[in-house]
């Protein structure tokens, strides 16, 4: 009987670690493939509210994750509180097991970063990058019914040059380090709600410029409602590039190197990211499962008749190009003093 | 011009069009009445079944369920107290008091009829203004937001009754409320207590939800009894209703007309425009002091201003893609993703779309208060039901309407909060109207004001001739009343 009971307590014993180190070791990992989603549910978080451009490339792009991805279901969630930051710390939080991604507003999740926002729970470059899904350019503009046509007529103006301004955002900054290039005063107009107010404070003379992506603005400086002063990024676009501006006016290389590193960041504005700490298989399976995803000619057509243009760059590039980012701003203290000024520690 | 009118109306009667307009009305009024679903999770439900259509027909299917959604709101307002949104709040002021009177039917077909009449009118509205808008959106810039929120202020003061101070000291609360979250002018997170929960503010929908509902139901289970004491009367109280309406036709279309101009501008919210239509209902009334305690021009005031607000803000919303609420905002996102990029240049290019989208306005509002004047006389008979049974489903569906629209289960809590503190205010006389202005108008004021001393970097901005003419307003809208009071006064004691 005595016998038996410990048989009964070694089995025990044995499942019980047995299973135990099956968790805290996965599978095999050189065995590990696509099967490992097999029947599980995976979460694209959404870090604004349902409708916006970064809500409908989500919703465009899940179908196609589990086109390529055994799983159960992809289900989108948004979770918009703290302009995005509990998401990005949900994202930090979460388990490198695959079952969590989002999409982010990378300039902004870097800039917070390095501000020093009070909550933040995250680091960029920790997390494992599987895509980029937009660069975006973007363009400085003023109101074509004003003298103000090219940064020398900002240049020239007597007085601080007053921009359109959501708050302490993205767009903010760019339009700041813009004109801090080109040594103009300036001063921000803040508390418009989107880029909807920025635009219509331009074409009412609240303010004589603001910055937004090219994307925003186009539909307007077709329309000659806006006129675009300068454009920063790196993609090719149809407008005057920052550049042969930049040589005309003769900038420091200082303030060249600083707008370089923004044109950097605004390259991979739109990106995808999972959990940090995802084993190497992990995340080359599902690198190469978003690549299928993102050059599936039916994803392609979705996005192009839905008006969203997609600059895919693989996995691998886009976090060199986030840590690059990261890295840049950190190296220019003049950079690093300035967004620190701006954000004032007021967070 | 006219041809594109035409090619609009024909375009919206197609089989298949009609066919996705009758079932985006009839989703869109159900989503409504759920006390605490409004437009915006109406739409961001939706839209997953409208990507897969055809962009007009999209266009129809959603643009229906949203025109409606107030409609449905309404009918919660008036029977429960359970207004569904903000912008429904001003309907339960005079719509329960009359169900509570019994009188539901009349006050439901009332209700409908004056949100069919708003809606129409919007949807002429919308085509009319095309060549004019832009004027428009142009002369109100932050001074005159700023402005016509100090307006609503003292429309507010006037509908709050017998106790001014109480009033007041209400809409100081809501004031001070509406500073949590995320500052409007600097975007700092502002009494946050270090939760995100807190950084885009105290949700609206929990709120109302608790604030009204909640407290409803808390004051329904101590009485025990249904929420008509007497009997309900159905049947002819429906068609009264109806020819209520059609006698004060000129309100109705005054207080479309005052939703119309405030919906064309954006950032103001639903809310100020039936705000301001009570308000206006209220003043130009000749029995003011039965307001609040269930007076027909109040819920009809109230929903022609609320369907009234639509079509000019989808005008905004289309030729700026500057949206004027959440479910504009919703609406602007799938348009684009449609391959509808808001423009001015839209205006002259798609025309007949956007006359199409006007007559889906039309039709779903004449269709949704068709629903509510057929089913308001059943629906009316809820009322009747004994409290331990209605309090423990509504106490359910409120809860989850609560939570559900921002997928937070803080909201609950939320909804519970005010649920008691709206019950107190009630058993203290404070007035809730009064609060939930200061609360929804609070952000508004602070951040046009905000905006405008940086734009004038001081306080010339209130020497603009339109701020000058709404200040007047504002000035005239608070003294008259007590102006004609004393008057009467007067007259009184002189004839004596």
């Amino acid at each position: 009987m005595m016998h038996r009971k410990k048989l009964v307590f070694t089995f025990l014993a044995v499942f019980m670690l047995g299973s135990t180190l099956g968790i805290i070791i996965p599978k095999d990992a050189a065995a590990l493939d696509e099967s490992y989603f097999k029947g599980k549910k995976m979460t694209f978080l959404v870090p604004f509210k349902p409708g916006g451009g970064f809500d409908t490339y989500a919703r465009l792009l899940s179908p196609y994750i589990k086109k390529y991805l055994p799983v159960r279901n992809v289900i989108v969630k948004n979770e918009p509180a703290g302009g995005g930051l509990a998401a990005m710390n949900r994202l930090a939080r979460s388990k490198p097991d695959g079952r969590t991604v989002m999409i982010i507003q990378t300039g902004a999740a870097v800039i917070n970063e390095l501000a020093e926002v009070k909550g933040i729970r995250y680091q960029s470059g920790k997390f494992t990058w599987l895509a980029r899904v937009t660069s975006s350019p973007n363009v400085l503009v003023s109101n074509p019914k004003s003298t103000l046509k090219t940064m020398g007529d900002l240049q020239s103006l007597n007085r601080e040059v007053a921009i359109a301004s959501i708050g302490r955002d993205f767009s903010t900054i760019t339009a700041i380090l813009m004109l801090k290039a080109f040594d103009i005063p300036y001063r921000t107009v803040m508390g418009y709600s989107g880029s909807g107010e920025q635009i219509m404070a331009v074409i009412r003379g609240d303010a004589d410029v603001c910055a937004l992506s090219i994307s925003t603005l186009k539909p307007s400086i077709d329309a000659g409602e806006l006129h675009g002063i300068m454009v920063l990024g790196k993609m090719e676009t149809d407008m005057s590039k920052f550049s042969e501006e930049a040589d005309r006016l003769n900038i420091s290389e200082k303030n060249r190197t600083m707008l370089g590193s923004l044109a950097g960041i605004l390259d991979i504005y739109r990106s995808i990211a999972a959990s940090p700490g995802l084993s190497p298989e992990l995340a080359r399976i599902m690198r190469t499962a978003f690549e299928k995803a993102f050059t599936d000619p039916d994803f392609l057509a979705s996005a192009k008749k839905s008006n969203r243009p997609v600059h895919y760059l693989n996995g691998e590039e886009t976090q060199r190009l986030v840590e690059t980012a990261v890295e840049n701003f950190k190296n220019d203290a003049s950079f690093m003093k300035m967004v620190k000024d701006i954000f004032g520690g007021a967070y | 011009m006219i041809e594109a009118w035409v090619s609009g109306f024909t375009s919206v009667f197609a089989p298949s069009a009609l066919f996705l307009l009758l079932i985006g009305t009839g989703i869109g009024y159900a989503i409504g009445f759920i006390p605490g679903l409004a437009g915006a999770f109406a739409l961001a439900m939706l839209i997953p079944f409208a990507i897969s259509m055809e962009s007009a027909h999209a266009v129809v299917f959603l643009l229906a369920a949203h025109a409606v959604v107030m409609t449905g709101g309404s009918l919660s307002a008036i029977l429960f107290n359970a207004p569904g949104t903000g912008a429904n709040v001003p309907a339960s002021w005079d719509g329960y008091p009359m169900t509570r009177m019994g009188q539901g039917g009349r006050a439901i077909a009332a209700a409908a009829t004056a949100s069919a009449i708003g809606g129409v009118v919007s949807g002429f509205v919308l085509m009319g203004l095309i060549p004019v808008v832009r004027a428009i959106l142009l002369a109100f810039g932050p001074p005159e937001f700023f402005m016509l929120s100090v307006m609503a202020y003292s429309f507010v003061a006037s509908v709050t009754g017998r106790y001014p101070f109480k009033a007041l000291a209400a809409v100081f609360f809501g004031l001070l409320l509406s500073t949590i979250g995320t500052d409007p002018a600097l975007a700092i997170p502002r009494f946050t207590f270090g939760t995100f929960y807190l950084w885009e503010g105290v949700d609206l929908i929990p709120l109302v939800m608790g604030l009204f509902a909640v407290s409803e139901m808390i004051k329904l289970a101590i009485s025990k009894k249904g929420i008509v004491s007497g009997g309900v009367q159905i049947g002819r109280d429906v068609f009264q209703g109806v020819k209520e309406t059609f006698q004060k036709w000129f309100l109705v279309l005054r207080c479309s007309g005052i939703a119309s101009v405030i919906g064309i501008i954006p950032g103001l919210g639903a809310e100020l425009a039936t705000f301001m239509c009570y308000g206006h209902a209220l003043q130009s009334s000749k029995t003011p002091e039965k307001f609040g305690k269930g007076a027909i021009e109040g819920v009809i005031g109230a929903e022609a201003g609320n369907n009234g607000k639509e079509g000019g803000s989808l005008l905004t919303t289309l030729a700026f893609g500057v949206p004027g609420s959440s479910s504009m905002a919703i609406l602007l996102g799938f348009f684009i993703t449609m391959g509808i990029i808001p423009s001015p240049e839209m205006l002259k290019e798609h025309l007949p779309l956007i006359f199409s989208m006007a007559w889906v306005i039309i039709i779903a509002n004449v269709l949704g208060a068709c629903i509510s004047i057929f089913a308001g006389r059943y629906m009316a008979k809820i009322s009747a039901i004994r409290a331990p049974l209605l309090v423990s489903v509504l106490l359910v569906v409120t809860v989850i309407g609560g939570a559900a629209s921002n997928n937070n289960l803080g909201d609950i809590g939320t909804t519970f909060l005010f649920g008691f503190i709206g019950y107190q205010m009630d058993k203290f006389g404070y007035s809730k109207a009064a609060f939930i202005v200061g609360f929804v108008l609070g952000k508004i004021t602070e951040k046009n004001l905000f905006i405008s001393i940086q734009i004038y970097q001081g306080a010339g901005f209130l020497l603009r001739p339109l701020t000058i003419i709404l200040a007047i307003i504002a000035i005239a809208a608070f003294a008259w009343p007590i102006i004609s009071q004393k008057m009467k006064k007067n007259r009184e004691n002189n004839e004596k």
